[in-house]
Protein backbone atom coordinates (compact mmCIF):
# COMPACT_ATOMS: atom_id res chain seq x y z
CA UNK A 1 0.00 0.00 0.00
CA UNK A 2 2.58 2.48 1.14
CA UNK A 3 4.89 1.28 -1.94
CA UNK A 4 1.69 2.27 -4.40
CA UNK A 5 0.79 5.30 -2.92
CA UNK A 6 4.97 6.78 -3.13
CA UNK A 7 4.50 5.29 -6.75
CA UNK A 8 1.87 6.60 -7.76
CA UNK A 9 2.22 10.08 -6.50
CA UNK A 10 5.75 10.14 -8.10
CA UNK A 11 3.89 9.72 -11.44
CA UNK A 12 2.14 12.62 -12.89
CA UNK A 13 0.92 11.95 -16.03
CA UNK A 14 -2.42 10.66 -15.53
CA UNK A 15 -2.50 7.86 -17.80
CA UNK A 16 0.41 6.04 -16.21
CA UNK A 17 -1.08 6.97 -12.85
CA UNK A 18 -3.81 4.61 -14.01
CA UNK A 19 -1.85 2.07 -15.05
CA UNK A 20 0.04 1.94 -11.61
CA UNK A 21 -3.52 1.87 -10.58
CA UNK A 22 -5.10 -0.70 -12.53
CA UNK A 23 -1.83 -3.29 -12.06
CA UNK A 24 -1.85 -2.73 -7.99
CA UNK A 25 -5.32 -3.10 -8.04
CA UNK A 26 -7.40 -4.78 -10.47
CA UNK A 27 -10.35 -4.69 -11.58
CA UNK A 28 -13.07 -6.84 -9.61
CA UNK A 29 -15.13 -7.07 -12.68
CA UNK A 30 -12.59 -8.96 -14.47
CA UNK A 31 -13.05 -11.62 -11.63
CA UNK A 32 -17.16 -11.45 -10.79
CA UNK A 33 -17.83 -14.12 -13.48
CA UNK A 34 -15.53 -16.68 -12.07
CA UNK A 35 -16.32 -15.83 -8.42
CA UNK A 36 -20.10 -15.90 -9.44
CA UNK A 37 -19.34 -19.45 -11.24
CA UNK A 38 -17.74 -20.71 -7.77
CA UNK A 39 -20.99 -19.51 -5.81
CA UNK A 40 -22.69 -21.87 -8.42
CA UNK A 41 -20.99 -24.90 -8.25
CA UNK A 42 -20.46 -24.70 -4.58
CA UNK A 43 -23.90 -23.62 -3.39
CA UNK A 44 -24.91 -24.25 0.26
CA UNK A 45 -21.32 -24.15 1.23
CA UNK A 46 -18.85 -22.06 2.85
CA UNK A 47 -16.90 -21.78 -0.61
CA UNK A 48 -19.99 -20.61 -2.29
CA UNK A 49 -20.95 -18.10 0.84
CA UNK A 50 -17.58 -16.88 0.84
CA UNK A 51 -17.89 -16.21 -3.36
CA UNK A 52 -20.87 -14.50 -2.88
CA UNK A 53 -19.08 -12.46 0.06
CA UNK A 54 -16.26 -11.64 -2.65
CA UNK A 55 -18.64 -10.10 -4.89
CA UNK A 56 -20.49 -8.49 -1.94
CA UNK A 57 -17.90 -6.70 -0.69
CA UNK A 58 -15.98 -5.84 -4.17
CA UNK A 59 -18.93 -4.06 -5.77
CA UNK A 60 -20.99 -1.18 -4.78
CA UNK A 61 -24.80 -0.44 -6.20
CA UNK A 62 -27.13 -2.91 -7.52
CA UNK A 63 -24.68 -5.90 -7.92
CA UNK A 64 -23.76 -5.42 -4.24
CA UNK A 65 -26.82 -5.16 -3.11
CA UNK A 66 -28.38 -8.15 -5.05
CA UNK A 67 -25.67 -10.50 -3.81
CA UNK A 68 -26.44 -9.57 0.01
CA UNK A 69 -29.85 -10.00 -0.56
CA UNK A 70 -28.71 -13.56 -2.11
CA UNK A 71 -26.56 -14.44 0.87
CA UNK A 72 -29.74 -13.50 3.18
CA UNK A 73 -31.38 -15.67 1.62
CA UNK A 74 -29.53 -18.08 1.37
CA UNK A 75 -26.88 -18.25 3.91
CA UNK A 76 -28.61 -17.13 6.97
CA UNK A 77 -26.52 -18.84 9.17
CA UNK A 78 -23.15 -18.53 7.57
CA UNK A 79 -20.38 -16.60 10.12
CA UNK A 80 -19.34 -15.27 6.76
CA UNK A 81 -22.26 -12.40 6.69
CA UNK A 82 -20.18 -10.59 9.21
CA UNK A 83 -18.63 -9.25 6.04
CA UNK A 84 -21.64 -7.26 5.10
CA UNK A 85 -23.84 -6.18 8.12
CA UNK A 86 -21.88 -2.42 7.76
CA UNK A 87 -23.44 -2.73 4.20
CA UNK A 88 -26.60 -4.02 5.30
CA UNK A 89 -27.31 -1.21 7.87
CA UNK A 90 -26.16 1.24 5.38
CA UNK A 91 -29.72 0.91 3.39
CA UNK A 92 -32.79 3.01 4.22
CA UNK A 93 -35.31 0.60 3.59
CA UNK A 94 -38.09 -1.05 6.17
CA UNK A 95 -37.03 -4.60 4.80
CA UNK A 96 -33.33 -4.34 6.02
CA UNK A 97 -33.97 -3.88 9.17
CA UNK A 98 -36.00 -6.61 9.80
CA UNK A 99 -33.00 -8.75 8.23
CA UNK A 100 -30.88 -6.92 11.29
CA UNK A 101 -33.24 -7.75 13.83
CA UNK A 102 -33.46 -11.20 12.80
CA UNK A 103 -29.86 -11.70 12.63
CA UNK A 104 -29.34 -10.32 15.98
CA UNK A 105 -31.96 -12.70 17.22
CA UNK A 106 -31.19 -15.76 15.40
CA UNK A 107 -27.58 -16.00 13.93
CA UNK A 108 -25.61 -18.81 15.60
CA UNK A 109 -22.95 -17.00 15.33
CA UNK A 110 -21.65 -14.04 17.86
CA UNK A 111 -19.82 -12.33 15.29
CA UNK A 112 -22.69 -12.11 13.34
CA UNK A 113 -24.99 -11.60 15.94
CA UNK A 114 -22.33 -8.57 17.18
CA UNK A 115 -22.07 -6.72 13.36
CA UNK A 116 -25.83 -6.94 13.25
CA UNK A 117 -26.22 -5.37 16.64
CA UNK A 118 -23.73 -2.26 15.47
CA UNK A 119 -25.08 -1.97 11.73
CA UNK A 120 -29.06 -1.60 12.94
CA UNK A 121 -27.92 0.61 15.98
CA UNK A 122 -26.04 3.33 12.93
CA UNK A 123 -29.35 2.44 10.88
CA UNK A 124 -31.33 3.80 13.16
CA UNK A 125 -29.43 6.71 14.21
CA UNK A 126 -29.75 7.67 10.47
CA UNK A 127 -33.11 7.10 10.39
CA UNK A 128 -33.56 9.19 13.32
CA UNK A 129 -31.92 12.15 11.46
CA UNK A 130 -33.81 11.86 8.71
CA UNK A 131 -37.48 11.96 10.98
CA UNK A 132 -38.89 15.19 11.73
CA UNK A 133 -40.95 14.23 14.37
CA UNK A 134 -39.93 14.86 17.82
CA UNK A 135 -41.38 12.05 19.35
CA UNK A 136 -40.58 9.27 17.04
CA UNK A 137 -37.27 11.07 16.60
CA UNK A 138 -36.69 10.10 20.24
CA UNK A 139 -37.91 6.68 19.97
CA UNK A 140 -35.26 5.97 17.19
CA UNK A 141 -32.44 7.61 19.02
CA UNK A 142 -33.44 6.01 22.07
CA UNK A 143 -33.31 2.53 20.43
CA UNK A 144 -29.87 3.10 18.70
CA UNK A 145 -28.72 3.92 22.06
CA UNK A 146 -29.65 1.18 23.60
CA UNK A 147 -27.93 -1.57 21.04
CA UNK A 148 -24.72 0.97 20.96
CA UNK A 149 -24.86 0.08 25.08
CA UNK A 150 -25.49 -3.68 24.31
CA UNK A 151 -22.64 -4.05 21.74
CA UNK A 152 -20.30 -2.70 24.64
CA UNK A 153 -22.12 -4.95 27.17
CA UNK A 154 -22.15 -8.16 24.80
CA UNK A 155 -19.98 -7.64 22.43
CA UNK A 156 -17.20 -5.39 23.92
CA UNK A 157 -14.34 -7.80 22.77
CA UNK A 158 -15.17 -8.53 19.02
CA UNK A 159 -12.94 -7.44 16.20
CA UNK A 160 -13.54 -4.74 13.92
CA UNK A 161 -11.80 -2.92 11.25
CA UNK A 162 -8.08 -3.26 13.87
CA UNK A 163 -10.20 -2.16 16.47
CA UNK A 164 -12.74 -3.58 18.90
CA UNK A 165 -16.69 -3.29 18.34
CA UNK A 166 -16.94 -1.85 22.03
CA UNK A 167 -14.30 0.95 21.55
CA UNK A 168 -16.18 1.99 18.48
CA UNK A 169 -19.45 1.56 20.01
CA UNK A 170 -18.57 3.59 22.43
CA UNK A 171 -17.10 6.33 20.03
CA UNK A 172 -20.80 6.83 17.99
CA UNK A 173 -22.17 6.95 21.87
CA UNK A 174 -19.86 9.85 21.85
CA UNK A 175 -21.45 11.33 18.46
CA UNK A 176 -25.31 10.22 19.51
CA UNK A 177 -25.04 12.08 22.85
CA UNK A 178 -22.96 14.92 21.87
CA UNK A 179 -22.13 15.50 18.63
CA UNK A 180 -25.50 16.24 16.94
CA UNK A 181 -27.07 18.66 15.55
CA UNK A 182 -28.50 21.47 17.69
CA UNK A 183 -26.09 19.88 20.59
CA UNK A 184 -23.49 22.55 22.25
CA UNK A 185 -20.44 21.26 20.28
CA UNK A 186 -17.81 19.61 22.58
CA UNK A 187 -14.81 21.64 23.11
CA UNK A 188 -11.38 21.24 21.54
CA UNK A 189 -8.15 22.20 23.61
CA UNK A 190 -4.88 21.71 21.35
CA UNK A 191 -1.49 23.15 19.56
CA UNK A 192 -1.64 25.02 16.17
CA UNK A 193 0.71 23.76 13.31
CA UNK A 194 2.94 26.49 14.81
CA UNK A 195 2.84 24.64 18.25
CA UNK A 196 0.54 27.86 19.94
CA UNK A 197 -1.95 26.48 22.19
CA UNK A 198 -5.94 26.99 21.58
CA UNK A 199 -9.41 26.13 22.06
CA UNK A 200 -12.02 25.89 19.52
CA UNK A 201 -14.36 27.84 22.22
CA UNK A 202 -11.88 31.10 21.75
CA UNK A 203 -14.24 31.27 18.74
CA UNK A 204 -17.24 31.72 19.86
CA UNK A 205 -19.00 34.64 19.01
CA UNK A 206 -18.50 33.53 15.36
CA UNK A 207 -19.81 31.68 13.03
CA UNK A 208 -17.12 28.58 12.54
CA UNK A 209 -16.40 26.23 9.76
CA UNK A 210 -15.08 22.74 11.75
CA UNK A 211 -12.71 21.25 9.10
CA UNK A 212 -11.01 18.06 9.56
CA UNK A 213 -8.79 17.81 6.54
CA UNK A 214 -5.48 16.88 5.53
CA UNK A 215 -2.84 17.30 2.55
CA UNK A 216 -2.85 13.26 1.14
CA UNK B 1 -10.61 21.97 -2.07
CA UNK B 2 -8.71 24.47 -0.74
CA UNK B 3 -9.20 26.90 -3.73
CA UNK B 4 -13.08 26.98 -2.38
CA UNK B 5 -12.11 27.12 1.45
CA UNK B 6 -9.67 30.08 0.40
CA UNK B 7 -12.39 32.07 -1.74
CA UNK B 8 -14.98 31.86 1.81
CA UNK B 9 -12.06 32.71 3.79
CA UNK B 10 -11.43 35.36 1.65
CA UNK B 11 -15.02 36.62 1.06
CA UNK B 12 -15.99 36.33 4.96
CA UNK B 13 -12.71 38.81 5.85
CA UNK B 14 -14.26 41.15 8.23
CA UNK B 15 -16.92 39.04 9.03
CA UNK B 16 -17.60 37.34 13.05
CA UNK B 17 -16.61 34.13 10.87
CA UNK B 18 -13.85 31.56 11.45
CA UNK B 19 -12.38 28.76 9.29
CA UNK B 20 -10.99 26.50 12.00
CA UNK B 21 -9.21 22.83 10.65
CA UNK B 22 -7.93 19.78 12.08
CA UNK B 23 -5.32 19.47 10.35
CA UNK B 24 -4.40 14.78 10.28
CA UNK B 25 -1.01 14.80 8.59
CA UNK B 26 1.84 12.93 10.35
CA UNK B 27 4.79 14.87 9.13
CA UNK B 28 4.26 18.76 10.33
CA UNK B 29 7.29 19.73 8.85
CA UNK B 30 6.46 18.86 5.24
CA UNK B 31 2.72 20.45 5.73
CA UNK B 32 5.03 23.68 6.15
CA UNK B 33 5.45 23.80 2.46
CA UNK B 34 1.88 23.14 1.40
CA UNK B 35 0.57 25.97 3.45
CA UNK B 36 2.95 28.62 1.65
CA UNK B 37 2.27 26.31 -1.11
CA UNK B 38 -1.25 26.27 -0.95
CA UNK B 39 -1.61 29.67 0.91
CA UNK B 40 -3.57 28.14 3.60
CA UNK B 41 -4.06 30.92 6.22
CA UNK B 42 -6.57 29.08 8.58
CA UNK B 43 -5.75 28.28 11.62
CA UNK B 44 -5.90 24.57 12.06
CA UNK B 45 -4.89 21.94 15.48
CA UNK B 46 -2.73 19.30 14.75
CA UNK B 47 -4.01 15.94 15.46
CA UNK B 48 -0.93 14.31 16.63
CA UNK B 49 1.54 12.08 15.12
CA UNK B 50 -0.81 9.60 14.78
CA UNK B 51 -2.68 10.95 12.09
CA UNK B 52 -5.73 10.33 11.33
CA UNK B 53 -6.27 7.80 14.08
CA UNK B 54 -5.40 11.30 16.49
CA UNK B 55 -7.34 12.09 20.06
CA UNK B 56 -8.79 14.90 18.48
CA UNK B 57 -10.97 12.95 14.96
CA UNK B 58 -11.26 9.89 17.31
CA UNK B 59 -12.80 11.64 20.07
CA UNK B 60 -15.42 13.12 17.24
CA UNK B 61 -15.37 9.81 15.38
CA UNK B 62 -14.53 11.12 12.39
CA UNK B 63 -14.78 8.34 9.26
CA UNK B 64 -14.53 10.17 6.42
CA UNK B 65 -12.03 13.18 5.29
CA UNK B 66 -12.54 15.87 5.02
CA UNK B 67 -15.34 16.17 7.74
CA UNK B 68 -17.00 19.63 8.13
CA UNK B 69 -19.52 20.65 10.90
CA UNK B 70 -20.66 24.14 11.04
CA UNK B 71 -21.09 25.67 14.54
CA UNK B 72 -23.43 28.80 14.68
CA UNK B 73 -21.99 31.79 17.26
CA UNK B 74 -23.05 30.52 20.27
CA UNK B 75 -21.08 26.97 19.68
CA UNK B 76 -23.68 25.24 18.48
CA UNK B 77 -23.74 22.43 16.00
CA UNK B 78 -26.12 23.22 13.25
CA UNK B 79 -25.07 21.88 10.19
CA UNK B 80 -22.83 18.12 9.31
CA UNK B 81 -21.38 17.62 6.14
CA UNK B 82 -22.02 20.50 3.18
CA UNK B 83 -19.51 21.22 1.06
CA UNK B 84 -18.96 23.56 -1.53
CA UNK B 85 -21.79 25.85 -2.67
CA UNK B 86 -24.19 24.07 0.26
CA UNK B 87 -21.11 25.10 2.98
CA UNK B 88 -21.26 28.73 1.92
CA UNK B 89 -25.53 28.93 2.32
CA UNK B 90 -24.97 27.01 5.46
CA UNK B 91 -22.33 29.77 6.94
CA UNK B 92 -24.54 32.89 5.62
CA UNK B 93 -27.29 31.39 7.01
CA UNK B 94 -25.99 31.60 10.30
CA UNK B 95 -24.38 35.06 9.80
CA UNK B 96 -27.69 36.37 8.83
CA UNK B 97 -29.25 34.65 12.02
CA UNK B 98 -26.21 36.51 13.95
CA UNK B 99 -27.32 39.58 12.79
CA UNK B 100 -30.94 39.75 12.78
Amino acid sequence: MAKFRAAYQAEQDEAKRNKILEDTYPNPTDYAPRFRALATQFKGTEAGAGALIWIATSFYGDTQEATVDELLKDYKDSPLLEQVMYTLGQREDDESRVHLRSLLADSPHRNVQAGACHALALNLRGLAANTKRGEQKEALMAESRALFMRVQNDFDDVPYRGRTLGAVARAELFESDRLQIGMLAPDIEGADLNGVAFKLSDYRGKVVVLDFWGNW
Amino acid sequence: MYPHERSLVKRLAGEPFALIGVNSDKDLEALQDVLLEENITWRSFWNGPEGTSGPISTQWNVRGWPTIYILDHEGKIRFKGPRGEAMDEAVDQLLAEMKA
